[in-house]
Formats: C-alpha cells, sequence, structure tokens
C-alpha cells in the first residue's frame, strides 16, 4: 500500500512535533511496535514503559484493534499469535527458566485476559502463572492453604479472568479427586491469596482452561450427572456470586432456516453421535458452534447464540454454512463474528460471516491438546509481577500436591 | 450545515507567508482556534495564522469544506479522510503540527493514526531517522533491549 516515497523519511530536518503528539502516535500502535521502538533511545525506553502510557496505550488499542487475535499453545514451548488480519502470525517462545520445568512437562496456555496470559502445567497445575509476553512480567501463583484430602487429584479445571465488580483478576481451580469429592478455590491477584468455595461440583467440566468468560462469569462445557442424567450441558461460574450453574444448550437443528437451498431429507439431525459442539463468545454474547458431519467427510457448521443470557428460550440460531470437506473441529471465535475452525487437522480456515467466505490463514494446525483462547495484547503490568530474566524465577517452585511422577518427563 | 437565505458570512484568514484565504465561517468554525478567536472578538476582519503555510492551508481548507457538508455518508467521508492521508510523511506532519495549532481533533486524530499505520511495521533506525532522534544507547544497552523482544524484530520491513 505505502509506497517507497510515502515510507521514505521526510528529505529535510523538520520542526519536530510536540511530546504530545508523539505520544498520541505511539498509544495507536501495535504492542510489538511498542517492544521494538523501545531501543530507539533513552527517552522512548522511560516513555514506552511508563505505566501512564501502558494504561492509555491499553484503553487506545482495546477498542480500536478491528481484527481478532487467536492465541494457543504450540508444542515447541511458545505460543503462537494467529493473527486474521494482513499481519504475520507470531510465535512468542515462552522464555521462562524456572528449575522445575527443566524436570517437568511445559507450560501451557489456561486463559488471557487482557493481554495476561494464565500458564500452568498441565494436566494438574503444578505451576500456575500470570505472564504477559509483553513486558515480560510474571507472578507465580502462592501454594493454596486449603487443606487437602488422601486422595490424589485426577483433573484440575482452570479459569482467568477478570472481575469488574471487584476490579480484580481471579483464577478458579476446580480440583477432581474420584467421583464425588472435588474442590473449589478462587485466587484474588489483589489480595494475592487463595480461597476456598464450598459448593458442588456435580459435573465433570472436558476443558483443562477457559476460553469463554463473559459478564464476569467463566463458561465449559461437561457432563451433568444426578438429575441431568449424563448430558452434556454448558456450564458457568460467577466470579462475583461464586456459584456454578448449568445452561442448557440449543437444539441442534442443521436444516429450517438454512437457506443454502439444499433439499436433503435430514433426518440425521437427533443424531447426536454426530455432532460435537463448543461453547463460545460472539460479540459479547454466549454462544454455541456446532459441527455435524455430514455424508462422507464434509461437515455442516452451526452456529447459535443465547440472546438472553441464562435463558434457555432465547437460543436463536445465528448462522449456518457448509458442507465443508474435512472440517476436523470448531475452535472459536472472533470478535466480528469470524469462525475459526481446523481442517484436516493441520490446516486453519475463517469463516467470515460477512462474506460467506472460508479463507484458509495459512498456517499450521493447534496440537489437539491445546484450547484456542482469544487474546488483546497489551503493555499493562501484572501486580507483584517480576521481571524473567536471570534467576529471578530461581524461587518459583511446584505445589507439591499436584505433581505427579507423569508430569516429570519431557513430551 | 445548509446555507441559509441571508448571506453567507465569510472570513479572511491570513497565512504566514501572506496568503489571504477567504472561506465560509461554517467552514473555518470547525477549527476551535479559529472559533474562539472569532468568539473572544480578537479577530477582525482578517485572521492571522501565523504558524500555517499556505500550502498546508490550502490541504486543511479542503479537509474542512469536506467535513461541514453533512450531506456526506459516514462510509463517504471515511473513504475521503483515508484518501487524504495518503501523503508523504514529511507533509503529514506539517498538517499535524497545523491541525495542532488550530485545533482541529479529527484531522489530527487521522493524521496520527496514518503516522502510526505507517511506522508500525519500521525499525527502530527508520523511526531515529524519521523522527530526528539520536541513539543515545551504548550498542551493549541497545543490544539488550533488542535481545529482550527478539519476536517483535520479526517481519520488520525493509529501510
Amino acid at each position: 500500500m505505502a509506497s517507497t516515497e510515502q515510507s521514505s523519511p521526510p528529505q529535510q530536518p523538520h520542526q519536530h512535533l510536540p511530546k504530545d503528539i508523539i505520544v498520541d502516535i505511539l498509544t495507536r500502535l501495535p504492542v510489538r511496535s511498542v517492544l521494538r521502538f523501545k531501543s530507539v533511545s533513552k527517552s522512548w525506553y522511560a516513555l514506552l514503559i511508563s505505566p501512564n502510557f501502558t494504561t492509555k496505550h491499553f484503553h487506545t488499542t482495546k477498542h480500536s484493534t478491528p481484527h481478532p487475535t487467536f492465541l494457543f499453545t504450540t508444542a515447541n514451548k511458545s505460543i503462537t499469535l494467529l493473527s486474521t488480519n494482513a499481519e504475520p502470525s507470531l510465535n512468542i517462545p515462552i522464555n521462562l527458566d524456572i528449575p522445575f520445568l527443566h524436570v517437568s512437562k511445559p507450560l501451557r496456555v489456561t486463559g488471557s485476559c487482557d493481554g495476561f496470559v494464565c500458564l500452568s502445567v498441565l494436566p494438574r497445575g503444578s505451576i500456575i502463572l500470570i505472564w504477559n509476553p509483553a513486558t515480560r512480567e510474571v507472578k507465580d501463583l502462592p501454594v493454596s492453604p486449603i487443606k487437602r484430602p488422601q486422595a490424589g487429584p485426577i483433573k484440575v479445571v482452570l479459569g482467568f479472568g477478570f472481575n469488574f465488580n471487584s476490579n480484580d483478576y481471579k483464577v478458579l481451580r476446580i480440583v477432581y479427586y474420584g467421583y464425588p469429592l472435588s474442590q473449589v478455590e478462587m485466587y484474588s491477584l489483589k489480595t494475592n491469596k487463595w480461597k476456598e468455595i464450598k459448593t458442588d461440583v456435580g459435573f465433570l467440566i472436558f476443558e483443562s482452561g477457559c476460553t469463554v468468560v463473559l459478564n464476569g462469569r467463566f463458561h465449559w462445557t461437561a457432563l451433568a450427572f444426578r438429575e441431568m442424567n449424563g448430558r452434556k450441558v454448558i456450564v458457568s461460574f460467577d466470579m462475583g456470586e461464586e456459584n456454578f450453574l448449568y445452561i442448557m444448550p440449543p437444539r441442534f437443528e442443521f436444516s429450517g432456516s438454512d437457506d443454502d437451498g439444499s433439499c436433503s431429507d435430514d433426518d440425521e439431525d437427533d443424531d447426536d453421535a454426530k455432532l460435537t459442539w463448543s461453547v463460545v463468545a460472539l460479540k459479547e454474547r454466549l454462544a454455541v458452534i456446532g459441527c455435524r458431519d455430514a455424508r462422507g467427510q464434509s461437515s455442516k457448521i452451526g452456529v447459535w447464540v443465547m440472546d438472553e443470557y441464562g435463558v434457555a428460550g432465547s437460543w436463536r440460531k445465528y448462522m449456518s454454512f457448509g458442507p465443508y470437506e474435512r472440517i476436523n473441529r470448531p475452535l472459536g471465535c472472533g470478535k466480528n463474528g469470524e469462525v475459526l475452525l481446523e481442517k484436516n487437522h493441520d490446516e486453519l480456515v475463517l469463516y467470515d460471516a460477512g462474506s460467506h467466505t472460508i479463507k484458509n490463514l495459512g498456517t499450521g494446525g493447534v496440537p489437539g491438546w491445546s484450547e484456542v483462547f482469544n487474546h488483546e495484547e497489551s503493555l499493562l503490568s501484572i501486580k507483584g509481577g517480576k521481571v524473567a530474566e536471570g534467576s529471578s524465577l530461581r524461587d518459583v517452585i511446584p505445589d507439591s500436591f499436584f505433581v505427579r511422577r507423569s508430569d516429570l518427563m519431557e513430551e | 450545515m445548509a446555507t441559509t437565505t441571508t448571506e453567507t458570512k465569510m472570513l479572511t484568514l491570513c497565512t504566514s507567508d501572506k496568503q489571504q484565504f477567504q472561506i465560509e465561517e461554517t467552514i473555518a468554525l470547525q477549527a476551535v482556534t479559529i472559533r474562539n478567536m472569532v468568539e473572544d472578538e480578537c479577530a477582525s476582519n482578517v485572521i492571522p495564522l501565523p504558524n500555517v503555510n499556505s500550502k498546508i492551508m490550502i490541504q486543511i481548507i479542503e479537509y474542512l469544506k469536506k467535513h461541514v457538508d453533512s450531506s456526506v455518508s459516514k462510509e463517504d467521508m471515511e473513504k475521503f479522510d483515508s484518501a487524504f492521508v495518503e501523503k508523504k510523511l514529511s507533509e503529514i506532519f506539517d498538517i499535524i503540527l497545523a491541525a495542532n495549532y488550530l485545533n482541529i481533533k479529527n484531522l489530527l486524530d487521522i493524521c496520527c493514526q496514518r503516522v502510526a499505520d505507517v511506522m508500525k511495521n519500521k525499525s527502530p533506525e527508520w523511526v531515529r531517522r524519521t523522527f530526528n532522534i539520536v541513539n543515545d544507547f551504548t550498542a551493549e544497552e541497545e543490544a539488550k533491549i533488542r535481545k529482550e523482544h527478539e519476536w517483535a524484530f520479526e517481519g520488520v520491513d525493509e529501510d
């Protein structure tokens, strides 16, 4: 776009722009440009790391970045920031030299919020960190004082998000022992403390992290027991009320309001075996993406949104498309309603609802064990965080209750 | 704003190189600095703008004329704006200085955004040349800072 003439510096020295104008320009830059320009000069360095600048930058870019960025863990001890516009995708190494990690499985992303990434050694979360790859700040969560049962943990589910009411970042941890024994606790970044939440957990969550944080609530998919009879439902946890709620998924009908003109007699609609669905956030609303195998190797994809939060009767079919060949799983939604899908296990494609087109993002697939998060980069500082360099991470030690022998092996 | 049946009120702007521009008052008043001068009655017939030269004034008048026209759709206005900022950076810098002095917020916004868009994939060296900044880091200091964020240097445009 920019011709060489436009890109070249002005030929003659010109008047200096006033400092507030320079600041205005710099707050509009993507995070990676700001990081690069820290090496311009000492005064720019001081400006670009000042809290005034980073806060202003966060508020400016949050509302002006039109394209979603997805985040997932890559096999190679790094995270991938997947841009959906013309920007190239980026691999950021998880450069955290924690002694325990020399002998343990690597860290994985379990949450993302305001540029902060929640990292953990899965499946048990022996180490939980909040990390901002842009500032290289990291905060390790303290060991919880909660009294543990004799039984060893089987599975740990984490949620990381921001609670507007208390103006605080929270990490929720659900620890499953043998059914029905479980423990729920929540960490507050503000107080740097864990607190036990006495509640009944009658469901088994599929995910390890939480990709859908809406209205101060975490959302996962789960199998619900007892009166729910093993149904697959959506489970939410409210960070303020500190309770779990079930949300029934919509009725998955792929035909009917379809406008693709096909007149196949869809007698397979209720065949759950051929249906996979996941919970997503779409334009600040709760939504699900359903993927149903059609004949052969193609699948039809449908998106349903919940117009009125928590009201099962307000599920509405938002769109459907396909059939597309070799789609193996839906991964998430971008902020403009784009749908990210994985094809052939090794390609990522994006469906644009506006233009009804599907575009190959020209990048490999997501490791099967990684969830895909919406990510907004920021330069914000983590309360109590320290810059990860030199020996600063030597005292990050795992919670020994969650360490098991099989974690102590390289993948 | 539609022209009224009464005679259109005109203002004369005088630039640093002593050129005079006669424009409709409604157009000129979008610049807060001019509006304040008119409201405070500091200005008689001719408003002196010693910080703006005629070359830049012509472009600013072009911008103000478009933006006073309420019949232009939002989409067309965006098209106009993005075409308007397709200029050399040195010219954008001059317009920024003028828009800052005249206090025309949306013009300042689109020009600052333009600079950000042009510079976002550039190298620190390009930034120093463009903004006349002296590198006061030692080679070791600079290398250390760059190493902290090596990934941010991927995909940088050639200078």
